[in-house]
């Protein structure tokens, strides 16, 4: 406000006369010539390459996909077709009993399938690598918190909801003469010591424990046990055996913020197989030799001499036909999109597997917890809970009697399925991968007996879908900026009540490295990056994969490499 | 109430005006990014806009064929039915010799290397001059002349191909015929176009497509035509320069494929209607 007062014309002085009264207004301009080198630019073409770059978010992945896997179920049919063209076992007692045992060929597994002309199958080449397997672009696109999850541990079953956290079991235990209740978890749970553990129960109202240790002596064991000290609690609130489940807590004095968030990751479909284009690689093979073999005609059921071929070892690379333009797209924690993933699920043309268990579901899924030395109840055909929202399609064939042979669908943009199960930190803003999601396929027992006596339960193969690809790193070191201050703080910055500031983590620029390595530095050229991604595709047999699990771990066994090395 | 001591009085035959200072302040909001977006727009123009050179693969298009049975031997069409094909069927026929001219002598152009100066054993052992000849396509903007750009070529080698049965030295043998069926597997090479993802440097759609063929052994191109002389009209040796020595071959950049028309009738070729090339004789 200025202080001008006013003052009519009248009350100046003494009978001063009443007149009309202005004030004026200066309109002031201020305005200045722009100087002749204000105007010049120098054009640096390596800040301008760099500009482009560092804005571009079009995208030319390829994946270079060693495909490892070891045929091993051998099984017989009556489906005259298959029943010719498998990879004999004992063919000379066949000959004489009739029924012929053995391997499906490696085309049955293999990403591409040669054009075999065993009547099966009206060979479509366009299609040569599509029979067998399904490729996806995806992304993690949303949280599902509610899923409803089973592990198995020890003949104990333990069933919970994903934000719950992760599941352990109670045993007691003595460490360095003190007294320790150690908690065997069936996941990696992630915890250092000195972190704390909200348990799912509570001892006189106190949920809160600090770690004291971890581990209990096994090899391998501290990535699954973690210990509390047993300061003389009463009860039984800690009864061996008891079950439960605890999330991380990283500050016990700030127990909300820094508590981790648990949830399945869903992915949603970016690109199907109609724009990804598959080749084998020109000249690299995997380091498993093939198994071939001749079947001699004498010792075959239609009597026809040919080479049979049980494995394979072929490379194959994965580009996109169409450019991926991640512009808009956030994904499941509301940031930019930093990862995409190449993910691979069985089709299974032919009809070996898939034969649906309800709800017209033939695939299987779960996650590596669900993976134990023997086979786990949870991918029983009877678990609904294990099913996964991929249909299967059908059509039928007939010689000496009508056969149905199912495959699962190929899906659509936008369609949304599984993940890993996760942790995440919004104190920390760290995401962590607790248990990778898993797929499993059982054989069409009506096609391909594997079992003398059908159970609801067989043995099958699993993989791994999700192979992701890194397209930026975020910042090892959380930034934080306080609460007045907005400017420049990204949409997915969590906002800490007790701290009064927004936290968040910096996604690198492109080429940019941090003291850990991480980082990417993609060519860049034609308006886009192209990332590329070295990586191995697995399929697994029942059985040859428990080590990693908690029952493996805990074995009398000598690590093929231990820590030391 | 607040008010102030201003008096207005009545006016004396003339209108009163007060005069209300109304106070403005104002300025460019976000001046200095605008500068700067006009900077880098001027200075991107200077510098050049990128190019996308990225190649995509283009495939044949699908085609139809009626699925068959077999009736006493005989294969009969089933009705309503048919496979969805992506090959693509190229034959190519060499003058064997004889008359040039009339419809008879259509008989004169075979589809078989023997033709070409190759003899059963060089064919059967891969024999370095005919492992090493091929036929060359070439693309090209236009079928004129004169104002034609050689875009790509596609090169057929002589290993691939279909077989066909002969006779050698007394021993039932098959040697490599000229009739090549491209598709996604088998015999691939020279079955996808590379060509540019984008238009915008490139705007082409749709190419003219030549044939010569490399013979190794002689050193020498063999140019091919897409009618056999014997049916030219007028003069044997006077093929049209835009018609007889092209097949149209039209882009569809959505779905990544292409197709190929004959320049005469304009009725789709390489299906189940091959792309036949034959050899041009020089008088």
């Amino acid at each position: 406000m200025s202080d001008f007062t006013i003052i009519p014309s009248s009350l100046q002085y003494k009978s001063a006369p009443t007149l009309d009264q202005q004030i004026n207004i200066p309109l002031e301009s201020n305005q200045e010539e722009m100087v002749q080198y204000v105007r010049n630019t120098t054009i640096s073409l390596q800040q301008l390459y760099e500009d482009e770059r560092q804005a571009s978010v079009r995208f030319r992945p390829t994946f270079k996909i060693d495909f490892v896997y070891d045929n091993t179920y051998t099984g017989t049919t009556e489906y005259a077709p298959f029943r010719d063209d498998l990879y004999y076992v004992e063919p000379t007692q066949s000959k004489v009993s009739g029924v012929w045992k053995g391997f499906p060929q490696y085309y049955e597994f293999d990403f591409f399938r040669p054009n075999i002309p065993t009547g099966h199958l009206n060979y479509v080449p366009k299609s040569a690598y599509t029979y067998n397997w399904t490729y996806y672009i995806t992304y993690p696109y949303q949280n599902d918190y509610t899923k409803q999850l089973q592990a198995t541990y020890d003949n104990k079953t333990i069933n919970w909801v994903a934000q719950d956290g992760i599941p352990f079991i109670i045993s007691s235990s003595v460490e360095g003469g003190a007294s320790v209740i150690s908690f065997q978890c069936l996941m990696a749970h992630g915890l250092t010591e000195n972190q704390f553990v909200e348990l799912s129960f509570d001892y006189e109202n106190q949920r809160i424990f600090d770690v004291f240790s971890l581990g209990n002596g096994n090899y391998g064991s501290s990535d699954y046990v973690f210990n509390i000290i047993n300061v003389g609690y009463t009860g039984n609130t800690f009864f061996n055996g008891r079950t439960g489940t605890f999330r991380r807590v990283v500050d016990a004095d700030n127990p909300i913020e820094t508590r981790s968030k648990y949830y399945v990751r869903q992915h949603r479909v970016l690109k199907n197989q109609n724009d990804i284009e598959i080749t084998k690689t020109g000249f690299e093979l995997n380091a498993f030799q093939n198994q071939k073999k001749l079947e001699f005609s004498s010792i075959t059921p239609n009597n026809v001499t040919r080479i049979s071929q049980k494995t394979s070892s072929f490379n194959y690379d994965f580009t996109l036909s169409n450019d991926l333009i991640l512009s808009g797209l956030t994904n499941n924690l509301k940031q930019e999109i930093n990862e995409i993933y190449l993910t691979i699920v069985n089709k299974g043309f032919s009809g070996y597997f898939n034969r649906p268990f309800s709800n017209n579901v033939g695939l299987k899924q779960g996650w590596l917890f669900n993976i134990n030395r023997d086979v786990s109840s949870w991918w029983d055909d009877n678990n609904v809970l294990s099913n996964s929202n991929i249909g299967v399609l059908s059509y039928n064939k007939t010689t000496n009697r009508t056969y149905t042979f199912y495959y699962n669908r190929v899906l659509n943009e936008g369609d949304i399925l599984d993940g890993d199960f996760c942790e995440f930190n919004d104190y920390y803003q760290v995401e962590r991968v607790v248990s990778p999601y898993v797929q499993k396929i059982k054989f069409n027992q009506n096609i391909f007996a594997t079992v003398d006596q059908p159970n609801s339960n067989p043995q099958g193969y699993y993989y791994f879908p999700h192979l992701p690809m890194t397209l930026k790193y975020y910042s090892d070191y959380v930034e934080t900026s306080p609460a007045q201050q907005v400017e420049n703080i990204p949409s997915w910055a969590y906002f800490s009540t007790t701290d009064q500031q927004f936290r968040w983590r910096e996604p690198y620029l492109y080429g940019e490295f941090d003291n850990l390595n991480r980082g990417v530095n993609y060519p860049y050229l034609n308006q886009a990056h192209y990332p590329f991604e070295n990586t191995t595709f697995k399929l697994f047999s029942e059985g040859s994969n428990y080590q990693a699990i908690p029952n493996g771990v805990n074995l009398d066994i000598q690590p093929l490499i231990d820590d030391c090395e | 109430m607040t008010v102030n001591k201003i008096q207005l009085t009545l006016p004396r035959n003339q209108d009163q005006v007060i005069q209300l200072p109304v106070m403005l302040n104002w300025e460019l909001l976000d001046t200095e990014n605008e500068i700067t977006e006009i900077e880098n727009q001027i200075t991107a123009e200077v510098a050049g806009q990128p190019i996308d050179f990225e190649t995509n693969r283009f495939s044949h298009s699908g085609h139809t064929r009626p699925i068959e049975r077999s009736v006493n031997e005989n294969p009969v069409a089933i009705p309503g039915s048919s496979d969805i094909l992506t090959d693509i069927l190229y034959e190519f026929y060499f003058f064997s010799g004889g008359t040039l001219n009339g419809n008879s002598s259509v008989s004169n152009w075979v589809p078989d290397y023997r033709a070409a100066g190759f003899n059963t054993n060089e064919i059967y052992y891969f024999s370095n001059g005919f492992k090493n000849s091929f036929f060359k396509l070439d693309f090209y903007s236009s079928p004129v002349e004169g104002n034609q750009i050689n875009y790509l070529t596609v090169i057929l080698p002589t290993t691939q191909g279909e077989r066909m049965p002969v006779v050698m030295q007394g021993t039932d043998v098959t040697i490599k015929k000229p009739r090549y069926r491209l598709d996604w597997v088998g015999d691939k090479k020279g079955y996808f176009i590379y060509w540019v993802k984008t238009r915008t440097y490139v705007n082409v759609d749709t190419f003219y497509m030549s044939c010569k063929f490399w013979d190794a052994k002689t050193g020498t191109f063999i140019r091919m035509i897409n009618r056999p002389q014997a049916l030219q009209n007028t003069n044997t040796f006077s093929p049209n320069q835009v018609f007889n020595f092209y097949y149209q071959v039209r882009l569809d950049y959505p779905t990544q494929t292409y197709t190929v028309y004959d320049t005469i009738s304009f009725e789709r070729v390489g299906t189940t209607v091959p792309i036949k090339w034959y050899e041009y004789v020089d008088p």
